[in-house]
């Protein structure tokens, strides 16, 4: 029931949020040692992509699911009666990973370590936000929900 | 989820700060120690490295990261040693000290406040980033727990 398209992309979304704000704190916590090369925690693009193939796979399911003489009306005053159920919704999006990365260059500091604490913290505020911004599109999706479960 | 993995590597990072801080303390109440003749309290400074796998705070994985090499392991940061600074020690002509040399030299420690008190400063500002970060934690793990009311 709760498979659809906003519930699994925002929920890669905070999977995604959850690893890269570890990774944050990660930086954060080594922004003292020397030679340490920060983590980088890259999903967007692969969530995107996935995205656009769930899209696809929707819209073939719609396509199969139309009447054959292009006809209009609901489905049962069809000759055809009922349309093949559509495929699971959001599988790709579903297996979106968040992927951790080392960057190895742009070292800025006499100790040979490329973190700079101030573009942490703003990153940090930043990731915090968009995480908290998918929890509350999902706490929306799911009251949605609830008021068509519960009438009001 | 993969939110309690991060406050313990901010964990690491305030225990890692507070010893630093600790250190820092005992080398400025030693500015003047004089252990005897030629020898003095030599200055020590904390070796910080990032924890490996297998480390003391062993931390799961944060789900949704991919486990290729060391890159998905989120350890935070080890306190590799207390290491003791090996500059040369100050010496101070000061003949009437029951410590001095056959030359009238006492040996002082090679701390410099100057030094000290930046690295103290230094120290405080990681102290309170790793202290936002924990807090970041702990207002997104509310924020998700939002789901449930």
């Amino acid at each position: 029931m709760f498979d659809d398209l906003t519930t699994s992309v925002l929920t890669a979304a905070m999977r995604g949020g959850a690893a890269r704000h570890a990774a944050i704190a990660q930086n954060l916590a080594n922004a003292d040692t020397p030679g340490y090369r920060r983590l980088s925690v890259s999903f967007e693009g692969a969530l995107a992509d996935a995205l656009e193939g769930d899209r696809e796979a929707m819209g073939r399911a719609r396509a199969a699911g139309a009447p054959a003489g292009g006809g209009g009306g609901a489905w049962w005053d069809r000759p055809g009666g009922a349309p093949a159920l559509r495929g699971p919704v959001g599988t790709e999006t579903a297996g979106v990973s968040a992927t951790t990365d080392r960057v190895q260059e742009t070292v800025t500091r006499v100790d040979g370590s490329n973190i700079d604490p101030d573009d942490e913290m703003s990153q940090l505020a930043a990731n915090q936000l968009a995480y908290n911004t998918a929890t509350s599109l999902l706490v929306a999706r799911f009251g949605q929900y609830r008021s068509v479960i519960t009438g009001r | 989820m993969g939110m309690y993995p991060a406050l313990g590597v901010s964990a690491t990072g305030l225990a890692a700060q507070r010893l630093r801080m600790d250190v820092i303390a005992n080398n400025l109440a030693n500015v003047d120690s004089t252990t005897g003749v030629g020898e003095a309290y030599r200055r020590r400074v904390v070796v910080m490295g990032e924890a490996p796998s297998g480390a003391a705070f062993r931390l799961p994985r944060p789900e949704g990261t991919q486990a290729g090499g060391a890159e998905g392991d989120l350890h935070g940061v080890n306190v590799m040693e207390i290491a003791e600074d090996q500059s040369p020690l100050r010496r101070v002509y000061d003949p009437g000290n029951p410590l001095a040399d056959t030359l009238g030299y006492v040996t002082k420690p090679n701390v410099n406040p100057v030094i000290e008190m930046v690295d103290m400063v230094s120290a405080s500002r990681s102290y309170q980033a790793n202290v936002t970060a924990f807090d970041a934690t702990k207002n997104m793990a509310r924020e998700a727990l939002r789901l449930l009311q």
